[in-house]
């Protein structure tokens, strides 16, 4: 396998594993507590501390910060695993139960305190969260912007239509100027700085420097979205090199958004929310699966073909 | 001692009294509103569990269930109360979203909230029907859960796209809509006819002028031309009695040329035969107004079909005030001068063609072939252009840059600074008065073909004119 | 030997009396269809004559792209107007997604449970324990008595669908029922024949008890299913139809083949997902029908015999729900095929979010599911050796699911946005694609085989020879299969997209062998097992009945979403680029809009269904039999 690059940052089996390392961890050590010193930990407890340990761990070991709901997302499936251990047998879930029903009940005097304050907290807390909700909000709207939205079934450009589902890159092509899409594994790894290098490693370097010419301003050296003026938007540019952008992508895909811009985005693309231009005003047809051809090429990912 | 039942009796009462704060004190808010809402929907029932309350009270005297039983009245009321608040919740922010709708739709799963917290406390009183209200809470909290998960999402709502051009009938159009379709024909957009250089399929603009003063030299300002057409007819040069007598060239036959009667029928001929009557002043120069510089426009390149020339002469009526005649009048009209063979089939729907570029905008992109070029930036219509079929106008010099450009450029007039055949024609193109081909007039070419054709636009026009060679074939078109 | 030639002389009188019937009832069928259906045959002939005539106009088939005459009128151009649109003051749309919803609750859960009971009787009979045989033919009549009350209200709520569209949505109305013109004669005639079935078959339950007869009444349930499914066809191709338009020319014109406006590209797919679709639903009502009986029972019997009926439901609902996935990714793939279009507007567009939905659902049905088998181990003595591992599968569910529940766009403030710097996380971002989620939802599956292999075994200890060898091969097997499955979802990064998608092949095959092997493997291991106890029916937490409720709950919600997003799909067309809608109600609804409406019909249809079970309850209080011993009871799949 020639092309195995690793992702840049965090193997994100990295984070799996770090997770199941923590969970074997916990359960060790209650184990220790109490199968070798005897100390029993009341489910609750463990239960409670496990959910707080959870919810830093994803705020604060994680980076860059996860969003919020992302965040929300993962506290809540937390939380359900925590209640389908707990309940999973009866005398767990009579030890869970315990605590609760001491204090609901009252049985000793710091319970009946515990129900007490309860008691009067629980109106002020539901007073709250509807106080909190309903107050006017200053933070920016959360956006749910669909970066790659449904494309039209043809695009138009320079005169020519070109259907989204049949229409093929002029320029990814082997020797013989056929199409193939095992051309790009082939040449994964050649020159297209080579005089005698086959001709689609020649339109992968006539991309490049289109690309140079006209993209990396904002998409950047490195295809990653950090181009010198990638930080003056807001969302900065696409980034080639994650798996979630053109790799997800057809290239035909590709095109259209290339050719049309970020005005030409559908309403859920949230057009406004794109500065790209319509790159068929600037560069013809040629130039534009060109520069596709050196995007993919650059960064290993292939287009994704439909099965 | 703080037994389950005075806890109840304490929660009731602080509900009540919040709620009663709050009418007090807020007596707009929102809060208030729903109470309000539910008041209205479920006074009736809460007026029946009132009574039994207020019965069990004071005419159960002997019963020893009594306080249980006033117990369940006051914990049902809490419960029907907040069932309805749930209800009337629902019933306030419902919203179909359509426009103006009042109500916010992200607010209800708080009722199924209360739902199940009105069920769940209901179920721990009324022990005949516990059960049913704790699966029915249960459901109630798992709609919840998704429905509040939905509605925590951030919204799109999608409104469907604008409705698509007519493609019924022009005949079955409005006039307004017909006229509308006419000026996109003529302009490019609806709206445009106040718009310097906006032009559409039917490319009329570039030679004509529509509004008053506007400069029109290559052909009449049309302006007015409802009312100007029946002066047209009475002219002699018309010769209206006799067409034989005309002396225009008619090149190509023409049925029932010279005999119209109507303002329809004067425009409807001149689209078609534009030959059979020049106005004087804007023949072909040197033809001593025998010949039109227009091309017939049901024909190739422009061929606007016969719906859509209904729909432009609907529009100069309709544009002046005059109310426009009939559809079904000016296909007469046209059918009167197009004959049979020749009426152009409706390939498309009218107005389904591409419509002109938008003004200001590039014409072509040059990834063209040479002879799209010259139809798109409209050169055939003035100038004759051997290899390129339908350029045969007539306004300008035939361009047979092989040719000619050497002779030009030796013309002690030449005041230009191209030095080569190329440089000639790209400075012709670019800069057309500063060297004017005798005897065509200056200032007819229009100045702006460098904004509306790009490089690589003029180069292929500059390859292809500078091989051409009088009395030679002409080169093949890329 | 001559009882049972005895018994299959029996079965082929049966089965000979069974095809008479059907087919004289499925005849209106087969007489109404020759007209368009014959056709596609005679359509050359046809057309040369037409040609001679010069009568007939031919058109071309948007789908087929076959040319036929032109029979009907065009799709009418609708405008927004109380001619077209006649409204209440509501929105007409909202009126009758309710009402066609709650007509196809029932609908599918009437179509359902004639299947249970075609099962459960079947296992009855051939079942050699008298108690059990009865005690499962006991519960088929159960079922049947359930259905029976809904089975009225299907056919009201239909009814009131129908005036509900003529009413508010007449010109679409007329253009269909236009071009179905004979499909809906023949699906007319076809309910009286459901009716008709349906009545004799529980009416003379009793009658047709023993020998023959028993074969007869078996045999019916068949007939009443098949009629069933043809119906459900029928209906589903209406809505196909509607979406994938074929048989009429782009004008919307009917070209005189009826069988091409029935079979669009989009009939079969839906046909085959509704009908595994009603299953799991139907499954998913009876368990939360048993849950209910559980826990208002008063005495141990009862809840033993509810606590068995509502295991055998899930465990069918189950059964069904696992091939689901599979027909919808069918589904899907012929959307795309269809309109590539329509497919990135349902998994990567505007309705992409309702996909994120559907995930949690899924997440929740298989965490519910192993849940309620963990609190099964609870009535077996000697399932203690197995709860300890507990809680390493829900770490093992719970990661995944936070895999699979990674959403590929982030819903995030700006200011987020820029903190994370880009859409993409470098860490999550890698849990938002397909390689990931495969991984994911595999090995999800393949931790809910394992706990239902941990169920079986609850209180049998293997005492065949080769025990040891059977439990190492189906560590091993089982680890392999976790390893294959997460390696290939980490290699599926690094290759490209068309290479990836056939990754997925030996990913549920690793699955599915999991499932097939390991459970049969088991299953031989068992035999002649030492018992630890018996299965003491009846000794389940509380909570593993509200376990059942929510897997039918949220069967419930997702079928209504997935309906919801198979119909709007079509955005704002009637008949997907045929007819366009012009009422003002043509806009796609905002995601939590179609949360409340689902939640809604989600909530009316229990409230209803729980009426009708309290009707059922009322009925004829016969005692249930008694739980039979525990050793008796089958664990359906090994039954199978």
């Amino acid at each position: 396998m020639t092309g195995l690059k690793l992702v840049e940052g965090y193997m994100p089996i990295q984070m799996l594993g770090e997770m199941g390392l923590q969970a074997l961890l916990f359960i060790f050590i209650f184990y220790l507590l109490d199968k070798k010193m005897g100390i029993k930990v009341n489910k609750l407890l463990q239960a409670t501390l496990l959910f707080v340990y959870s919810i830093l761990y994803f705020r604060y070991r994680i980076y860059p910060p996860i969003p919020f709901s992302v965040r929300a997302i993962y506290a809540t499936m937390t939380l359900i695993g925590i209640f389908m251990w707990v309940s999973s047998t009866e005398e767990a879930w009579q030890d869970f139960r315990r605590p609760i029903i001491a204090v609901a009940d009252a049985t000793t005097g710091a319970a009946k305190m515990i129900r007490t304050v309860v008691i009067i907290l629980l109106p002020f807390l539901v007073g709250f969260m509807g106080y909190n909700s309903m107050k006017p909000n200053v933070d920016e709207p959360i956006e749910l912007r669909t970066v790659h939205p449904a494309p039209p079934a043809s695009t138009k450009v320079h005169g020519k239509t070109f259907v989204l589902q049949t229409a093929q890159s002029p320029f990814r092509v082997d020797n013989d100027g056929k199409y193939s899409d095992k051309v790009q594994n082939t040449y994964i790894d050649g020159n297209p700085w080579d005089e005698k290098a086959p001709p689609y490693l020649q339109y992968v370097r006539e991309g490049g420097q289109i690309f140079f010419q006209n993209c990396h301003w904002c998409h950047g050296d490195n295809l990653n979205g950090r181009g010198m003026f990638a930080f003056a938007f807001n969302p900065i540019p696409a980034n080639f090199t994650d798996p979630g952008t053109i790799a997800q992508l057809q290239e035909t895909f590709v095109f259209w958004r290339v050719a049309k811009g970020g005005l030409n985005l559908p309403r859920e693309g949230f057009p406004w929310a794109s500065v790209m231009p319509p790159w068929e005003q600037h560069l013809t047809t040629d130039e534009i699966w060109k520069v596709i051809l050196f995007e993919y090429w650059h960064t290993g990912y292939y287009p994704r073909t439909w099965d | 001692m703080l037994t389950g039942k005075v806890l109840g009796f304490i929660t009731a009462l602080l509900i009540v009294l919040i709620g009663g704060a709050l009418l007090i004190i807020l007596p707009n808010s929102g809060a208030v509103q729903l109470m309000h809402r539910a008041f209205h929907l479920g006074w009736p029932g809460a007026l029946v569990i009132v009574g039994l309350l207020l019965y069990f009270q004071f005419f159960r005297k002997n019963d020893q269930n009594r306080s249980e039983l006033v117990f369940k009245c006051v914990v049902g009321l809490l419960g029907y109360g907040m069932l309805f608040i749930a209800i009337a919740n629902y019933a306030m922010n419902f919203n179909d979203e359509s426009a103006g709708a009042p109500g916010e739709p992200r607010f209800l799963p708080i009722s199924l909230v209360m739902f199940t917290v009105a069920s769940f406390t209901m179920a721990m009183y009324f022990k005949g029907v516990r059960v049913l209200l704790q699966i029915g809470g249960f459901m109630f909290f798992v709609a919840a859960c998704l429905a509040g998960f939905g509605n925590w999402l951030p919204q799109v709502k999608a409104d469907p796209p604008p409705v698509e051009e007519k493609t019924a009938d022009v005949k079955q159009m409005s006039v307004s809509e017909r006229s509308d379709l006419g000026e996109k024909l003529i302009f490019g957009a609806v709206g445009a006819s106040g718009t310097q250089g906006a032009i559409g399929k039917g490319q009329c603009p570039l030679c004509h002028g529509f509004q008053k003063g506007f400069l029109s030299e290559r052909a009449p300002n049309l302006f007015g031309v409802p009312t100007r057409a029946l002066e047209r007819l009475t002219d002699p040069k018309y010769s209206q009695k006799d067409p034989s007598k005309r002396d225009t060239v008619q090149k190509e036959a023409c049925p029932g040329c010279g005999t119209a009667q109507s303002a329809a029928e004067y425009i409807a001929e001149s689209h078609a035969c534009p030959n059979c009557y020049v106005v004087a002043g804007f023949g072909v120069k040197g033809t001593n107004d025998k010949e039109s510089p227009m091309p017939a426009i049901h024909k190739p390149p422009i061929a606007l079909t016969l719906d859509e020339l209904i729909a432009v002469d609907t529009w100069l009526f309709a544009r002046e005030g005059v109310d426009p005649p009939s559809p079904d009048e000016i296909e007469a009209a046209y059918k009167k001068f197009i004959p049979e063979s020749d009426r152009p089939k409706p390939a498309g729907a009218p107005g389904a063609a591409p419509a002109g570029p938008v003004p200001g905008a590039p014409v072509v992109t040059g990834d063209e072939p040479v002879n799209e070029i010259f139809t798109k930036a409209l050169c055939f219509a003035c100038h004759t252009i051997p290899g390129i079929p339908g350029a045969v106008g007539a306004v300008g010099p035939k361009l047979v840059e092989k040719t000619n450009a050497p002779q030009r450029l030796k013309d002690p007039d030449y005041k230009g600074k191209a030095t080569t055949v190329r440089e000639y024609i790209m400075e012709s193109i670019l800069t057309p008065s500063m060297y004017v081909v005798k005897p065509y007039p200056d200032n007819i070419m229009p100045k702006d073909f460098g904004k509306k054709l790009n490089a690589a636009a003029i180069n292929k026009i500059i390859n292809y004119l500078s091989q051409l060679e009088e009395g030679k074939a002409p080169p093949k078109i890329e | 030997m001559a009882i049972i030639t005895k018994q299959a002389r029996k079965k082929i009188w049966a089965f000979l009396a069974l095809g008479m019937f059907s087919g004289l009832l499925l005849l209106p069928l087969f007489l109404s269809l020759p007209t368009g259906a014959s056709g596609a045959d005679p359509v050359p002939a046809a057309s040369a004559k037409a040609a001679d005539a010069k009568s007939v106009e031919k058109s071309r088939d948007v789908w087929y792209k076959t040319e036929g005459p032109v029979v009907g009128a065009p799709a009418p151009k609708t405008t927004d107007g109380p001619k077209d649109y006649p409204r209440y003051n509501f929105e007409s749309r909202v009126l009758l997604w309710v009402g066609l919803q709650q007509h196809l609750y029932y609908g599918s859960f009437v179509l359902a449970v004639p299947i249970f009971c075609m099962v459960v009787e079947y296992l009855g009979i051939i079942s050699k324990d008298k108690a059990l045989s009865r005690k499962y033919d006991q519960l088929a009549y159960d079922f049947v008595k359930i259905s029976l009350t809904a089975y009225s209200l299907t056919a009201l709520l239909g009814g009131i669908v129908i005036f509900t569209f003529l009413t508010l949505y007449p010109t679409f109305f007329t253009y269909l029922s236009g071009i179905f013109r004979p499909v809906m004669a023949t699906y007319a005639l076809l309910f009286i024949a459901e009716s008709g079935t349906l009545y004799i078959y529980y009416y003379g339950w009793d009658k047709m008890r023993e020998g023959f007869l028993k074969w007869v009444h078996v045999s019916m349930s068949v007939m009443l299913n098949v009629i069933g499914t043809v119906l459900m066809m029928l209906a589903n191709s209406w809505i196909a139809f509607m979406q994938s338009p074929a048989g009429v020319d782009a004008d919307g014109r009917y070209l005189g083949n009826i069988w091409h406006v029935i079979h669009t590209t989009l009939w079969n797919p839906i046909n085959v997902h509704r009908l595994l679709g009603n299953m799991a639903f139907g499954g998913g009502v009876v368990a939360a029908y048993a849950a209910y009986r559980f826990l208002t029972s008063k005495t141990d019997e009862e809840r033993a015999h509810y606590d068995w009926m509502g295991y055998v439901a899930m465990f069918i609902g189950v059964c069904f729900l696992i091939p689901l996935p599979f027909a919808g990714y069918w589904l899907m793939r012929e959307v795309y095929a269809y309109r590539q279009q329509m497919g990135i507007t349902l998994m990567g567009g505007l309705l992409a979010w309702l996909f994120i939905i559907q995930a949690v659902m899924i997440g929740a049905l298989f965490l519910t599911t192993n849940y309620y088998l963990w609190q099964g181990m609870e009535r077996m003595r000697g399932a203690e050796r197995y709860q300890k591992y507990i809680k390493y599968m829900v770490f093992v569910l719970i990661a995944c699911f936070i895999v699979w529940l990674t959403p590929h766009t982030i819903v995030m403030t700006p200011a987020e946005l820029k903190a994370m710097g880009g859409q993409q996380h470098p860490v999550l971002g890698n849990y938002g694609v397909m390689s990931a989620k495969n991984g994911a939802i595999n090995t999800i599956i393949t931790t809910t085989v394992l706990s239902f292999i941990m169920y079986q075994r609850g209180n049998k200890i293997p005492t065949v020879k080769w025990a040891p060898l059977g439990n190492s091969f189906l560590f091993g097997f089982f680890t392999m299969a976790y390893i294959n499955i997460i390696w290939l979802a980490i290699y599926g990064y690094y290759i490209p997209a068309n290479v990836r998608v056939g990754l997925s092949v030996p990913q549920v095959a690793s699955t599915l062998s999991c499932l097939f092997i390991g459970v049969t493997l088991n299953a031989l291991m068992l035999k002649g097992a030492k018992d630890t106890g018996p299965i003491a029916w009846g000794q389940i937490s509380v909570r593993s009945q509200y376990a059942l409720i929510m897997l039918a709950t949220s069967f419930t919600w997702m079928m209504g979403l997935m309906g919801y997003i198979r119909s709007s799909v079509r955005l704002f067309w009637h008949v997907n680029e045929i007819m366009r809608d012009n009422s003002p109600w043509a806009f796609t609804h905002t995601i939590g809009f179609g949360a409340n409406m689902i939640s809604f019909n989600v909530l009316f249809f229990w409230m209803t269904i729980l009426f009708v079970f309290w009707l059922g309850s009322l009925g004829a209080k016969k005692a249930p039999v008694t739980a039979p011993s525990g050793q008796k009871v089958p664990i359906p799949a090994s039954s199978h």
